[in-house]
């Protein structure tokens, strides 16, 4: 796997050549969804916490990004384009159910609804202490929610999560140093309260 | 040494699973659900000459609305009478419009109703 991974890496200009030609693009689609279909879930799955709406955002991002192929023009690497459709995707979704359960966070509030999903979901089969991670995460606003992600789980580079997201290198450093005091904060005052 | 809670957690492996087989079978049914790119160009183009065969129907339509508020003579020639004694007259005049003459000209609705009335 690692060394399909080393070769679509060295491929990447010979795919985005073959996208370019409708009789090759479906068989270049192919090696796409091949590549990144693992890491795109998980990106969206840490977001939306389900694995049938993490299946479900999966399939719309490769659908809009397939009818959008020809658009595609290699002005940003193909990784970029795909993670940037995956996040937009997750976030109208996330905004979506928000409204549907009039739900809004403020403050140090855990996002309930979420967190239901999370305890409902039977493929989720972490301990307490993961549980717990996942609720202090569930405080952030979801866009620093998925920054923290990216981060603290896919030690990704800034400057990679800057050309996802749009926002500069400077703000996004200080929004993860801020999820990770406030993660921090309610870990600790957990523990806290564990003890008396 | 003192790690701290979040340190604590990250040495621990993923608590999301998938189901058994999910990610073998991923590629084939993101795949599968992919629409055809012929079919949807053709589709595109429908789209596209959509509006202007709407537009082309409502010119049809036009005309033949004209030629049967002007009239037909014997010929199947249209005319439009200039005077109002012989407005029934069936007979071609040399100052007569024919349906021909206002659809190759830009005469508009009103410029005809303004001849009409410029006659009576």
């Amino acid at each position: 796997m690692i060394l399909y991974y080393l070769l679509f890496m060295l491929n990447e200009e010979e795919i985005i050549q073959r996208l370019q030609d409708k009789k090759k693009q479906r068989a270049a689609f192919t090696e796409i969804v091949i590549h990144f279909s693992e890491p795109l879930y998980w990106q969206i799955r840490k977001m939306v916490l389900s694995h049938d709406d993490a299946n479900d955002l999966l399939q719309n991002t490769f659908m809009k990004s397939w009818m959008n192929i020809d658009s595609f023009r290699g002005e940003s690497k193909l990784s970029t384009w795909l993670y940037r459709i995956a996040v937009n995707e997750t976030i109208t979704f996330l905004n979506r159910q928000k409204l549907k359960n009039q739900v809004s966070i403020t403050g140090d509030k855990v996002d309930k609804s979420l967190l239901d999903v999370l305890e409902a979901d039977r493929y989720f089969s972490g301990d307490d202490v993961q549980l717990n991670l996942q609720r202090a995460i569930l405080t952030l606003p979801d866009k620093q929610r998925m920054v923290f992600n990216m981060k603290y789980f896919d030690d990704m580079k800034y400057e990679e999560i800057s050309e996802i997201t749009g926002t500069s290198v400077g703000a996004l450093k200080a929004s993860y140093h801020h999820a990770v005091k406030k993660i921090e904060d309610y870990l600790a005052s957990d523990v806290m309260h564990g003890e008396n | 040494m003192n790690t701290s809670p979040l340190e604590k957690s990250k040495s621990k492996k993923n608590p999301f699973t998938v189901p058994t087989g999910y990610f073998e079978n991923l590629t084939n049914q993101v795949m599968v659900s992919l629409p055809d790119k012929e079919i949807e160009i053709h589709h595109r183009v429908w789209k596209k000459i959509t509006p202007w065969i709407y537009m082309a129907a409502m010119i049809t339509g036009l005309a033949i609305g004209l030629r049967w508020i002007v009239g037909i003579d014997a010929n199947g020639d249209a005319v439009i009478s200039t005077n109002k004694s012989s407005q029934h007259s069936i007979k071609p005049e040399t100052d007569a419009i024919t349906v021909e003459d206002v659809l190759l000209s830009s005469v508009g609705e009103y410029d005809l109703y303004e001849y009409l009335f410029e006659n009576e």
